[in-house]
């Protein structure tokens, strides 16, 4: 019989799907890397005036221009671009100086946490919530709970931020309004650190996730085979576990991928309101700053975070959807 | 004795409306009775209310119901505990009743771990044991396969196993074989009654067939708008119903017409040379995908004015070669000739001349309307093509057309307005609006209650008659190709193994596969 990948999770099988997936995504980050590239290169503005300020000389910007090789034909300084960056080099920052590579991973972490943290914590209270309420569809409880999930949604996310450093680190004191230590320094620190943003953003993702939650299992659930369970005398609380769950989560985690992509590709807002050193934060400062090697890192990882987002979910379908196998 | 089932004066309400109203039968030990009634006469909402899954919705509306004397109270544990062992359910659709996020065997085994003490092993050894019984091949590893591994007969049987393993006292089968063709069906049936004959499990039947009724129920209980019409022995009912509803539903029993006489030696008007359309399979990761034939090698030619059944059960490749016969899939070998030239390679206009004469009427009425498109818009489209037709003259058309059909009037209307047979009547008139020489009719009635599928086999085989078309009926049901065929093609594994004229098959069918076609066929019974 024939399994999914994910089903058995062992096998060279998965081994080899998962390189061959890799392998065709390079294109893909080659594409992103040429357009993010180029597109850059059109924006007015220049980082030797950016860097030298509204004071400088024609010849001191032109020094300058040299030293980050902005002077070369755009091509040529794609394809060295390109060709340092196959070998591991993302060059280096043109407001800081540091190494692109290393700041980028180390911003990312900043996020990744808050990210990892957050969504599972949406996951963790959407999902058993938007079941309940497809179960009990049109009771009082399931009218709250979409009408809840619908407030969450609609509120703006850099507000309610504002709203819980007013009310958690100003008034209660509870945690620190400005600041960040990463987990290896400090753990309980950084759990102090992170509590509002993940706080934040678990909220706002939580009223999405019920409604898809929701909509979802309501679907299963007017299926024959719930039915069929039920007639079998299985009882309630089994149906939906065992006979509901695995079906009605398996769009969720469509979403949840989606969901996690985007925020991990950078969360700007959250970032700036807690003051956070992430990639979101990051990624608008070198805007500004036409920080151009800087930029073009972040878009990369981006991009790469997209794909390999996408790559575990489709691992992870056939787990709860054995119909889909992967190949 | 003490009956199995009791209803008493039960009603059903859907907001103010009662789908039920004041319907009492009794059901004796190891007897069977079919309900018997079309779409909407309420008598799915009665099994669903027995076994206390009414669905959203519906709720009871008086009555009692009283399993082995005691009455049955909705929702609570005890008759959680019935489910199961007391009252088992097979419901309609194999697709969808088996969860597909599990392995069959844990499916099977939770009825068991829920209402017996057997050990794992044990558990294990009756559901291998049941599986057999219902006669799927090496039962002890196809435990570890999923539902989506299987067809849709099989599923069946694997439904009905999971239901009997528990030995229920009452099996309730809600329409357990109507989404299955024709010789499918005949299997699944036998098992069902057989195993409920082995295990003294009483038969509550829900169906909208007759042909069912006379060879599996005991008695027969008919229903029209959620009241009972005529309640008695299922054999003399049929054989000579006394209430004009009754009469209604054995008339629309297919019968056979008089045989047209054979077409002239004309040339054909389409014409299958050796045509074979293959797929490829859905190969396993980095492996060559293997190739499916699903038709192989076929010659058929249809001559003007000719209906032309096409029978076989399900992936026989009769829809697939009823679809290359249109060019909607394409071959991969052979010949197609229109008027004798050849069809296959052509494109561009060449193409359109063709498809501008053929049309094609699907079998889901549901599906095969864009649901945001007026009837007459649907059936005014065809006309678009060849451009210079004025939009009035169009629509006038349509709504001569849509006359025709008998649906003048309705013009205006979305099809979500309308039912399942006025729908497909406005397929067929969208295919008959531009005169077409040829049409391919898919399952066209499959879909539709009997007294509807007679409707509308009539309308088709007038509209034949006086519009003079060439028609391909395409259907597993024999039954239903006696009224309208003048010569019947049977196919078997994208061959053709048998063809001639209508009354040649039938009467002497040359084939086992086509004997077995026309035993399990619903025919009128005594005829």
């Amino acid at each position: 019989m024939r399994r999914g990948p994910g089903a058995c999770g062992c096998s060279a099988e998965v081994l080899s799907y998962v390189l061959k997936r890799l392998l065709v995504a390079l294109p893909t980050l080659l594409l992103v890397a040429a357009s993010v590239f180029f597109l850059m290169r059109l924006i007015p503005g220049d980082p030797a005036t950016v860097v030298l300020g509204d004071a400088a000389t024609p010849e001191a910007v032109a020094d300058l221009r040299i030293a980050f090789g902005l002077d070369r034909p755009v091509l040529v300084q794609f394809a060295l671009w390109i060709e340092r960056a196959l070998g591991g080099d993302l060059g280096r920052s043109i407001t800081s100086g540091e190494a692109v590579g290393p700041l980028i991973l180390q911003r990312f972490q900043v996020t990744a946490a808050i990210v990892f943290a957050s969504v599972g914590l949406a996951v963790l209270i959407a999902v058993p919530l938007g079941m309940l309420a497809a179960w009990k569809q049109n009771s009082w409880g399931d009218v709250a709970a979409v009408a809840a999930a619908t407030f969450l949604l609609s509120i703006p996310s850099f507000w309610l931020g504002l709203i819980f450093l007013l009310v958690f680190g100003l008034w209660l004191g509870w945690v620190p309004v400005v600041g960040y230590v990463t987990f290896a320094e400090d753990f309980w620190g950084a759990l102090h650190y992170i509590a509002l943003p993940v706080a934040t953003l678990a909220l706002i993702e939580t009223g999405v996730l019920i409604r898809m939650a929701r909509a979802s299992t309501v679907e299963v659930l007017r299926l024959d085979y719930i039915a069929h369970a039920r007639a079998k005398g299985v009882p309630e609380w089994r149906v939906l576990a065992r006979h509901a769950f695995p079906n009605a989560f398996a769009p969720t985690l469509t979403l949840i991928g989606l969901i996690m992509g985007s925020l991990l590709g950078g969360i700007a807002v959250i970032e700036t309101v807690f003051t956070l050193p992430g990639l979101g934060r990051l990624l608008v400062e070198a805007i500004f700053a036409r920080d151009y090697p800087v930029i073009q890192g972040v878009m990369l990882l981006i991009a790469v975070i997209y794909v390999v987002v996408n790559l575990v979910v489709d691992l992870l379908y056939p787990v709860f959807d054995p119909r889909v196998a992967a190949g | 004795m003490t009956p199995v089932l009791e209803v008493e004066r039960l009603s059903i309400a859907a907001g103010g409306r009662r789908v039920v109203d004041g319907l009492s039968f009794r059901i004796a030990p190891g007897e069977a009775l079919a309900l018997v009634g079309e779409s909407g006469s309420g008598k799915s909402a009665t099994a669903r209310a027995v076994i206390g899954l009414l669905p959203p919705g519906l709720a009871p509306d008086g009555g009692a119901i009283r399993f082995e004397g005691a009455a049955l109270a909705a929702n609570s544990a005890a008759l959680r505990r019935l489910r199961g062992p007391g009252i088992g359910m097979v419901f309609q659709e194999p697709m969808t009743s088996l969860n597909p996020a599990h392995r069959i065997g844990a499916q099977m085994e939770e009825g068991l771990a829920l209402h017996t003490r057997l050990s794992p092993a044990q558990r294990r050894d009756s559901c291998i044991a049941m599986l057999e019984r219902v006669g799927i091949t090496d039962p002890a590893s196809r435990l570890n396969a999923f539902p989506h591994e299987f067809s849709g007969g099989m599923r069946q049987r694997i439904m009905l196993a999971s239901v009997m393993l528990l030995r229920p006292r009452l099996l309730i089968a809600d329409e357990p074989t109507t989404a299955l063709d024709t010789l499918t069906q005949a299997e699944v049936m036998e098992l069902m009654s057989g195993l409920a004959r082995e295990h003294g499990t009483a038969l509550l039947l829900i169906t909208h067939d007759l042909g069912l009724v006379a060879r599996y129920a005991d008695r027969a209980l008919v229903m029209q708008q959620g009241r009972a019409v005529e309640e008695g022995p299922a054999a003399p009912l049929l054989d000579n119903p006394r209430q004009a509803y009754t009469r209604a539903l054995v008339d629309a029993l297919p019968r056979r017409g008089p045989a047209r006489p054979a077409a002239a030696a004309s040339a054909p008007l389409i014409e299958a040379r050796g045509l074979c359309v293959t797929y490829p399979k859905r190969g396993a990761l980095f492996r060559r995908a293997e190739i499916f034939t699903a038709v192989d090698d076929v010659s058929l030619a249809i001559h003007p004015g000719e209906v032309v059944a096409l029978v076989g059960g399900s992936g026989s490749g009769k829809t697939t070669l009823g679809r290359a016969m249109l060019r909607l899939v394409p071959s991969s070998a052979g010949q197609l000739l229109f008027r004798g030239q050849a069809v296959t390679q052509r494109s561009g206009a060449a193409l359109l001349d063709f498809r501008l004469a053929c049309q094609i009427v699907f079998q889901d009425p549901y599906s095969s309307l864009d649901p945001r498109m007026r009837v007459r818009d649907i059936v005014a489209e065809p006309l678009r093509l060849p451009a210079g037709m004025p939009m009035a003259e169009r629509l006038r058309r349509a709504e001569v057309m849509l006359e025709e059909v008998g649906l003048g009037g309705l013009g205006a209307r979305f099809p979500h307005a309308l039912s399942g047979g006025q729908r497909q009547r406005v397929a067929i008139a969208r295919a008959l609006v531009r005169d077409p020489a040829f049409v391919v009719a898919d399952e066209a009635v499959s879909a539709l209650d009997a007294t509807v599928r007679k409707q509308v086999l009539a309308l088709l085989r007038e509209q034949q008659r006086r519009r003079g078309f060439a028609c391909l009926f395409v259907t597993h049901d024999l039954g239903v190709v006696e009224e309208i065929a003048d010569r019947i093609v049977v196919m078997q594994g994208g061959r053709i193994v048998e063809q001639g004229p209508r009354d040649a098959v039938l009467d002497a069918p040359a084939q086992d596969y086509t004997r077995a076609l026309l035993a399990a066929a619903l025919r009128r019974p005594g005829v």
